[in-house]
Order: C-alpha cells, then structure tokens, then sequence
C-alpha cells in the first residue's frame, strides 16, 4: 500500500469520516469481487461486504498492522463468503454466476469487440486462474503473501500461478485475435 | 508484487471490464460507508 493509503488508514482509524469513506470507496470493489469469486449471488456477496466491513469497523482501532488492511480486508471478506456458503442460504448453481449474459443491460457492455475478446479468453481460464486475476485485476499492489492468503493458495505457489494464469489469458488472446484475421 | 507495463495493461482492461460486468451496487457502497470505527 502507498503511504497515501496508510495516512487514510491512520486517520479513518482516528475517527475521521472523510477518510473511512474514502476507504470504503477504494475497498469495497476489492471485497466485493473477492466474494464474487467464491460465487456468491449478488445478494450475498452484498451481506458479505457488509460483513466485513462492520469487522472493520469494529476492528480497525485495534489492527496491529493497519497498513495491511487491504490483505486483511480480503481475507476477511473470503472468510464471510465462506460462511455464507457453509450457511447454504441462496446458493446458486455455478453457471447461474458464469454464463455471459445475453440480454440486458450487461450485454451492451459487451458489444465492443475488445471486451467480447477479453470476456472470452478470461472465462476460458480455469476457476482459479479466474479468481487470482480477478483479484489482482483490482488489487495489483497485494503482495504475495496477501494473494495467498485471499485466494488460499501457497504463498510459494501464488508466483507460478499468477505467471500460468497470465500467459494463459494472453495465449487465449492471442489465439481469437488470430480467429478473428 | 511486481508487474510489467504489459501485464499491468493487461489487469486494468480486465478490472475495466469486469467492474462494468459486475459493479458494485450502489447501496451497497452507502452501506458500508455510514458505519464508524469504534473510537480507539
């Protein structure tokens, strides 16, 4: 994290509003594609956000180390999504969550055939290559031991996963632009 | 974590994407921000 962001953590901390809501705008789109990977529904994934970020609430004055909040914020919202899926409460079949939408508002995000392409060669990866780059897409700045720690893989592996997963979206690309000549 | 300009290019299209695809609601967002840390 960037020393901006631990000043916002350390003021948000203090009881500034202004900076607890900065950090919830920056967060939140980290915490809530971290339940969406675990896929939920978007009811859910909201009670998990939620959930969280009351744990951060109630836990922030207390934070041994506020400048990891973001890994702490993720492990966190993995833990809630968790929870909620142990829970069984509105669980929906994986397709449900993975098909590419067809009509309504989400297709006309997909008319421009950049996205079409990135879509496709994104959803051809494999669930946990989705998951790492869906996170990392949003929190580049993560370390290693906080992706492992999100995503639950070995820290020792996070490295090899993340360089098999990018080269294999960039094949995937590569190959549907070569389609598409 | 490091990334080169060409990876880190290739992150930001798919955030770009992903968060049109499947952005965080609204409501969700005020949620979270009414709620205060604890005083220490």
């Amino acid at each position: 994290m960037t020393t901006s962001s631990d000043d916002t953590v350390w003021r948000a901390r203090a009881g500034d509003e202004n900076a607890w809501q900065e950090l919830v705008r920056r967060y939140t789109p980290v915490v809530w594609k971290t339940a969406r990977s675990l896929r939920l529904d978007g009811a859910d994934a909201a009670d998990a956000v939620q959930n969280t970020w009351v744990a951060c609430a109630e836990h922030l004055p207390t934070l041994r180390r506020p400048e990891r909040l973001a890994a702490w914020l993720t492990t966190t919202a993995r833990r809630e999504s968790l929870r909620i899926l142990l829970r069984g409460r509105r669980e929906v079949p994986v397709a449900e969550v993975d098909d590419v939408p067809g009509t309504g508002p989400e297709s006309q995000v997909l008319r421009a055939d950049r996205d079409r392409l990135i879509w496709a060669a994104f959803d051809e990866l494999s669930p946990r290559c989705r998951q790492l780059l869906g996170l990392l897409a949003f929190a580049p700045e993560l370390t290693y031991a906080q992706v492992s720690r999100a995503v639950g893989l070995q820290e020792s592996s996070v490295g090899r996963t993340r360089g098999r997963c990018l080269d294999e979206l960039r094949r995937r690309l590569r190959a549907r632009e070569d389609d598409q000549e | 974590m490091t990334f080169t300009e060409e990876e880190l290019r290739l992150l930001a299209l798919l955030a770009d994407l992903l968060s049109r695809l499947d952005p965080v609601p609204p409501s969700v967002v005020v949620a979270a921000a009414v709620l205060r840390p604890k005083k220490p």
